[in-house]
């Protein structure tokens, strides 16, 4: 029974920590309508930070706050690409990526140990076996501030922005202004669940990021099927896709098939949605 | 007063606007009409600013706007384009469509998106049948073409633009929905003096409304008429007209 619970545990936390990426994902696909893979490499920025700056001694609040920003750059970047240079958003993503990948390798190596820094998860005496404590509130925190912020005149040019970009023209603002904003809040986000992926695992490793944009598309995916608004649905899309791994392993699937799987969870799922009356798009 | 002094366009060697000379004055209703190929969007994109002139300038109130980009030049200039997905925002409601219009020439903040709701217009659309609450909280993409125009249009002059173009406004709409834009449209340009242009393919509407009509043909404005000339004109004399009688005889 304690196995039982331990192993549901892992996997809301580990949900909770990748619904972050989720919620990053839905910023860019659903409401700029930007096919951003730059957020694999930020997940991998945010995890190299913060091995480093905590066996630095930095303190992992601190930590946090500039990983974040260090994500918006990641984000900035692409954006720039994007609209600046006018490359393709996917090419965009790809460049910023590749281009992370030897950052990250630069920054933390293939690995690195965190040992016995205190991290986020080490505020409350005694927790450290119970992370969902802290994970809960925080992520929750995070999902309410973001939901408010997409419905403030900010949010509304940022859905603007993905739907309609000449209507931002028509406004007298600059719609590439909003497309970049909106990309460094992604990857500052996405940033931010890897420097919380790393001190929840307590080691970085250069391949955790590998696959991240998938493994957030697959919640996403997931996650409309309870709805097509931004909620607690992207919270349960990301669990959902944590069980659905972890039950693999239940039936002894060699984790070496994980992407496989993820790759074929989504091609499914999208099937699902457009065959079954189950999957109806919800509307917003 | 927006005047334009020898501007042409060249796009991919081809010159789609030829050294154009004209004057839109204060209060002008101009009806641009042409044949397909003509220029008339391209002209219409020049204004705007979506495309700058290879060469030429463009005077507004003698301040050179010329090298303005289409951002720059949205506070002084409105346009309800042909295509009702390029005048609003298909996702979002009705009310925050609204909302959103409002944020023209204004600095947006963290304050609710619905703020900025032009609760001053709810008399008007009331009157068009727009204002009920089921109309607000409907997406937009989920009106008739004939509802999300005439929002279009209040949405585009929700602050009243200097300049106000209109690009075949109607070319999607049933007669009657076209009817009922046309009538709110005119009334509302009338009323407020707004300086207008108008493309339309329609000869028949050319010479019943507005203050003058251009021809543009070939990228250039060949004939210019004011409402002295619409008295003795008929449809054939701008772009010709479709004779349906004689085509079935």
């Amino acid at each position: 029974m304690l196995s039982e619970w331990l192993i549901i545990q892992g996997i809301v936390e580990r949900g909770l920590i990748f619904s972050i990426s989720v919620m990053a994902i839905y910023i860019t696909s659903r409401i700029i309508r930007f096919d951003d893979l730059s957020v694999e490499g930020s997940f991998g920025l945010g995890g190299a930070l913060m091995a480093l700056l905590l066996t630095h001694n930095m303190t992992w609040l601190l930590a946090l706050a500039l990983i974040t920003i260090a994500g918006a750059c990641a984000g900035l970047a692409t954006g720039l690409l994007h609209t600046k240079l006018k490359l393709n958003n996917l090419i965009s993503g790809i460049v910023v990526t590749t281009a992370l990948f030897s950052i990250n390798l630069k920054i933390a190596g293939s690995n690195m140990v965190l040992g016995g820094k205190t991290t986020l998860f080490n505020i409350i005496p005694g927790v450290i076996n119970m992370k969902i404590v802290i994970l809960l509130p925080a992520i929750c925190a995070l999902l309410f501030i973001i939901k408010w912020f997409l419905n403030t005149e900010c949010g509304f040019l940022f859905k603007a922005v993905g739907d309609n970009p000449q209507m931002l023209t028509n406004l007298g603002k600059n719609a590439h202004t909003y497309t970049i904003a909106a990309l460094m809040l992604a990857n500052g986000l996405t940033a931010l669940a890897g420097a919380i992926f790393v001190q929840y695992v307590g080691y970085f490793s250069i391949w955790s990021s590998v696959g991240i944009l998938i493994i957030a598309l697959a919640g996403l995916i997931l996650s409309e099927t309870f709805g097509r608004t931004f909620g607690f649905s992207l919270l349960i899309g990301a669990i959902l896709y944590q069980a659905i791994i972890a039950a693999t392993f239940e039936f002894n699937v060699d984790p070496e098939w994980n992407k496989l799987i993820t790759a074929l969870l989504i091609i499914v799922m999208i099937a699902l949605k457009k065959h079954s009356s189950i999957f109806t798009q919800r509307q917003s | 007063m927006i005047k334009f002094e020898n501007v042409s366009i060249t796009i991919d060697g081809k010159q789609i606007l030829k050294n154009i000379t004209c004057t839109i004055n204060t209060g002008d209703f101009i009806v641009i009409v042409g044949p397909n190929g003509a220029g008339k969007s391209t002209l219409f994109d020049m204004i705007s600013g979506k495309r700058i002139p290879t060469t030429g300038t463009i005077l507004l109130d003698d301040t050179d706007i010329t090298h303005l980009n289409e951002q720059q030049r949205a506070t002084v200039i409105s346009r309800l384009f042909q295509n009702p997905q390029l005048n609003g925002v298909a996702s979002m409601t009705v009310a925050q469509n609204l909302a959103l219009s409002n944020y023209k020439s204004k600095t947006v903040s963290l304050l609710n998106g619905i703020t900025k709701f032009p609760t001053h217009l709810m008399t008007e659309l009331d009157k068009l049948n727009l204002g009920s609450p089921k109309i607000l909280n409907t997406p937009m993409k989920d009106l008739s073409g004939g509802q999300r125009q005439l929002l279009a249009f209040i949405m585009a002059t929700i602050l009243p633009p200097r300049l106000f173009m209109l690009d075949e406004p109607t070319a999607a709409l049933d007669p009657q929905s076209a009817t009922k834009l046309l009538q709110f449209a005119i009334k509302f340009i009338n009323e407020h003096s707004l300086t207008t242009l108008l493309i339309t393919h329609d000869p028949e509407l050319a010479l019943a409304i507005g203050t003058k009509i251009w021809v543009l043909e070939n990228g250039q404005i060949t004939k210019q008429f004011d409402t002295r000339d619409t008295v003795t004109l008929s449809a054939s004399d701008l772009i010709g007209h479709i004779d349906y009688k004689k085509l079935m005889a």
